[in-house]
C-alpha cells in the first residue's frame, strides 16, 4: 500500500490493519495523472470498478482494501480519497 | 332555500353534509370555515360572507341563530348553523352567501417578497426548456405539482444496474418513477420550492423538467449524480441547474475536494450548480488557532454526556508547518504527540484510561498541499458512548514556519453535538462541500415567515427574526478567504409540497399535500428556480456569469449593493433587478 497516495480519511478508515485486509468495499474518489487509457480502464475493471469514466481524471470507484492496496501502487494514480457521509441541510 | 346564492364550495359542503351527515363536512373543516358538531349538542355551523343591502338590518334572524357580525355595509360576515343557511338566502336582501377559507402561509410569501411574480410576468418566463436536476432523499413522483415532468429518477439506493456515471442502481422514467419513494420528504419539499406546479404554493420555475437523483449522501454518489444530470441535459440539447440542498464538515472548506472539484469542473454555459451554505450558524462547530514556530497551543472542545459514540475533528493547517498533535481527555489522560508520518499507516490508536483515541497525520495532501490530521475519540468498549465532557487538542508547532489551524468538530451522526469551547471558537468558516464549491452558487437562507397554522388548525410560531438573515445560516468566509455565500434567498419558513411516503411532525404539516420546513436546503432550491429562469432567457450563462447577475441584484438591508458579509454573502437577491 503507497500511504503517501490516500488521504488521512482513507487511512483512519483502514485502520492499522494489514494492506489487502479482505473488508467490505469502500466508496473513493480516484484522482490520476491523467485520463486512463485502456491499459488503465482494464485494471480498473478487473478491481470490480463499474462505468464510464470517459476521459476523466478524477471520478468514483467503490473497492476493497484490498483493491486499494493494488491501484495505490500504480504510477498514474495521484491519490485516492475517502467518500464521507452527507446529510440534508433542512434545520432539524 | 335559493342555492342560486351560494358560493360553489358552500354548495358542495352542503350537499356532502346532506349526504353524510357530519362526517361529510370533515373533509371540508381544514379549508373551509365549517364546523361540525361530532356528537356535541351543538348544530354543524358555518362561518360566511354575505353580500347584502347596505343598510339592511338582520337582527330578527338571530332567532334563528343567525349573527351577522356588522350591523351595516354591502359585504359583511356571519356564522350560522347550516340549515339557517335556508333561511338567509331567502332573504331578498342577501345577494350572495360565500363560504370563509383558511388564508394560510404560502410559499408565494417568500416568492413575493422578492419580487420573483413580476420578475416572470414580466419576462414571460417559467422554466420551461430548463431541466432542474436535484440530488436528494427522493420525490413524489405521484404528487400533483409535478406531474407529467420528471423526465427520470436515477434512484441509487435501489438495486440495479446503474448508469453509465455509475454501475449501481436504477434509472426509472415513465410509469416506473413510482417504484423511488420519498419516506424522508427532504427532498420533494425541494423540488416543490424550485419547480412545483401547484395554485397554492407553487415553485420558482413551475415549467420546467425534472431530472431526479435519490442518493444515499455519499458524496462520490452526488458526484456521480451531478454528473448524470448534466449528462441527460445534454443529450436533450437543454441547459440545466443542478440543486444540492446537502453537506458535511469533513473537507478543507476551501474547494479542493474531489466532490467540490467536480462540481467546478463540470460547471459551465448552461450548466450551473446551486448549493447549501449549511446551517451551523448557531453551532460553534469550528475553532482555529495560531501557532508561531516552536510553540504550542490547545484547542478545547466538548463532548456531551452518554450521548454520542463517536467524536470526530478534521483539521488542516499549512503544509509549510508541521505540528505535533495529541489529545487530552476529561480524565485528564493524554496521548503521545504524533508528527507528520510519511511512511507507513499515518494512524495511531491510544487506549486511555477513559477513552480510546485515534489520531492520523499523514503528509501534506496532494489536492492543496495542507496538511491534514484526523481525530476519532471513541469509549474504551465499542458501542458504547464517548467520555462526556472537556477535551482539550494539543497542538505543538515543530517547524520553523507560523501554522493557522483550522479544525472542524462532527459526530458520528454527522450533527453539531462536538463543540469547541473558550477562546479557540470561530463562528467563521462554517461553509463546508459541497457548498464551498468554486464554481457553485452558494445559499444563505433569509426568514420571510415565522408564523403558521398547522393541520389541526393550531397557530405555531418559530423564535426567528423576521425579514433578517436566519441565525442558523452558516458563515463563510472559505478557508483560503474566498468570498461565500454568495447570495441570500427566503429559507424560513417555506411550504413546499408533502411526500406521501413521509411522515413529518402534525405541527409542520399544512394540510395532506404541503409542510412547513426551513433550512438552507430551502434557500438553495429559490436560488435554483430563479437560476432556471434565468436560463431560459439566456440558456448559454455560464458560473460565473449567474453569480455575477445574482450578486448585482442582490443586496444587504442598509448596505450598498457589492458589500460582501460572512452570513449575508452579497444578500438577499431582488428578482425585480435580475
Amino acid at each position: 500500500m503507497d500511504y503517501n497516495k490516500l488521504d488521512a480519511d482513507l487511512i483512519a478508515q483502514l485502520g492499522e490493519a494489514p494492506a489487502g485486509a479482505d473488508e467490505k468495499p469502500l466508496s473513493v474518489f480516484i484522482h490520476t495523472t491523467k485520463a486512463p487509457g485502456a491499459d488503465e480502464e482494464a485494471f480498473l475493471k478487473d478491481l470490480g470498478h463499474k462505468g464510464d469514466i470517459a476521459g476523466r481524471e478524477l471520478f468514483t470507484a467503490s473497492l476493497s482494501p484490498r483493491a486499494i492496496d493494488k491501484l495505490s501502487s500504480q504510477p498514474w494514480v495521484r491519490y485516492l480519497k475517502l467518500s464521507r457521509q452527507l446529510r440534508p441541510l433542512d434545520d432539524k | 332555500m335559493k342555492p342560486q346564492k351560494l358560493s360553489p364550495g358552500l354548495l358542495t359542503a352542503l350537499a356532502d353534509f346532506e349526504q353524510e351527515g357530519s362526517a361529510g363536512l370533515l373533509r371540508h373543516a381544514m379549508t373551509m370555515g365549517v364546523v361540525p358538531s361530532l356528537g356535541t349538542p351543538k348544530p354543524e355551523r358555518t362561518v360566511v360572507f354575505i353580500e347584502c343591502d347596505k343598510n339592511a338590518n338582520f337582527d330578527q334572524l338571530a332567532d334563528q341563530g343567525i349573527i351577522i357580525n356588522q350591523p351595516k355595509g354591502t359585504m359583511r360576515t356571519g356564522f350560522l348553523p347550516l340549515e339557517s343557511l335556508d333561511v338567509l338566502s331567502d332573504d331578498r336582501r342577501v345577494k350572495r352567501i360565500i363560504s370563509s377559507r383558511y388564508r394560510r402561509t404560502r410559499m408565494d410569501v417568500a416568492a413575493g417578497r422578492v419580487h420573483i411574480p413580476q420578475f416572470r410576468n414580466t419576462n414571460h418566463l417559467n422554466g420551461q426548456g430548463v431541466v432542474i436536476g436535484i440530488v436528494d432523499t427522493g420525490i413524489d413522483p405521484r404528487h400533483p405539482a409535478f406531474t407529467g415532468r420528471i423526465l427520470r429518477i436515477w434512484d441509487q439506493t435501489l438495486s440495479g444496474p446503474g448508469v453509465t456515471e455509475g454501475g449501481y442502481g436504477l434509472e426509472l422514467t415513465g410509469a416506473n418513477l413510482t417504484a423511488s419513494r420519498d419516506t424522508h420528504g427532504h427532498g420533494t419539499h425541494v423540488a416543490g420550492m424550485a419547480t412545483g406546479n401547484d395554485s397554492t404554493f407553487g415553485g420558482v420555475a413551475p415549467g420546467a423538467r425534472i431530472v431526479f437523483v435519490k442518493t444515499d449522501f455519499q458524496d462520490a454518489h452526488i458526484s456521480d449524480g451531478v454528473r448524470y444530470i448534466f449528462r441527460v441535459a445534454r443529450d436533450l440539447q437543454q441547459p440545466a441547474v443542478v440543486n444540492l440542498s446537502l453537506g458535511g464538515h469533513w473537507d478543507a472548506h476551501d474547494g479542493t475536494d474531489p466532490m467540490a472539484q467536480i462540481i467546478t469542473s463540470e460547471s459551465g454555459p448552461g450548466r450551473i450548480v446551486c448549493c447549501a451554505a449549511g446551517n451551523e450558524g448557531n453551532d460553534n462547530i469550528h475553532g482555529q488557532t495560531s501557532l508561531t514556530a516552536n510553540n504550542e497551543g490547545t484547542m478545547r472542545f466538548k463532548i456531551p454526556n452518554n450521548s454520542i459514540r463517536d467524536a470526530f475533528l478534521n483539521g488542516w493547517y499549512s503544509g509549510a508547518a508541521r505540528l505535533e498533535v495529541s489529545v487530552r481527555t476529561p480524565g485528564g489522560f493524554v496521548t503521545t504527540p504524533q508528527p507528520v508520518i510519511t511512511s507507513g499507516s499515518a494512524t495511531r490508536s491510544y487506549n486511555l484510561a477513559d477513552a480510546r483515541v485515534r489520531v492520523t497525520t499523514p503528509k501534506a495532501d496532494p489536492a492543496n498541499g495542507d496538511c491534514h490530521f484526523v481525530i476519532q475519540a471513541s469509549a474504551l468498549s465499542p458501542g458504547a458512548k464517548a467520555a462526556g465532557g472537556t477535551w482539550q487538542l494539543i497542538l505543538r508547532n515543530a517547524s520553523t514556519s507560523k501554522a493557522v489551524v483550522d479544525v472542524w468538530a462532527i459526530d458520528d451522526q454527522n450533527g453539531t453535538e462536538v463543540v469547541f469551547t473558550g477562546s479557540s471558537k470561530q463562528d467563521s468558516m462554517k461553509i463546508g462541500s459541497p457548498g464551498c464549491a468554486i464554481g457553485a452558487i452558494t445559499c444563505a437562507a433569509f426568514t420571510t415567515k415565522k408564523q403558521w397554522r398547522d393541520i389541526d388548525g393550531i397557530t405555531r410560531t418559530v423564535a426567528l427574526m423576521l425579514g433578517d438573515v436566519s441565525d442558523f445560516s452558516s458563515e463563510g468566509p472559505l478557508r483560503n478567504n474566498v468570498s461565500k455565500p454568495d447570495v441570500a434567498a427566503p429559507g424560513a419558513m417555506i411550504v413546499s409540497a408533502l411526500s406521501r411516503d413521509s411522515s413529518p411532525k402534525r405541527s409542520n404539516m399544512l394540510d395532506g399535500q404541503h409542510f412547513v420546513d426551513a433550512g438552507t436546503s430551502m434557500a438553495t432550491p429559490f436560488i435554483a428556480g430563479t437560476v432556471a429562469l434565468l436560463l431560459q432567457r439566456n440558456p448559454q450563462l455560464d458560473p460565473a456569469a449567474v453569480r455575477n447577475l445574482l450578486r448585482a441584484a442582490a443586496k444587504i438591508p442598509n448596505k450598498a449593493v457589492g458589500t460582501f458579509h460572512p452570513k449575508w454573502g452579497f444578500g438577499l437577491v431582488d428578482a425585480q433587478r435580475l
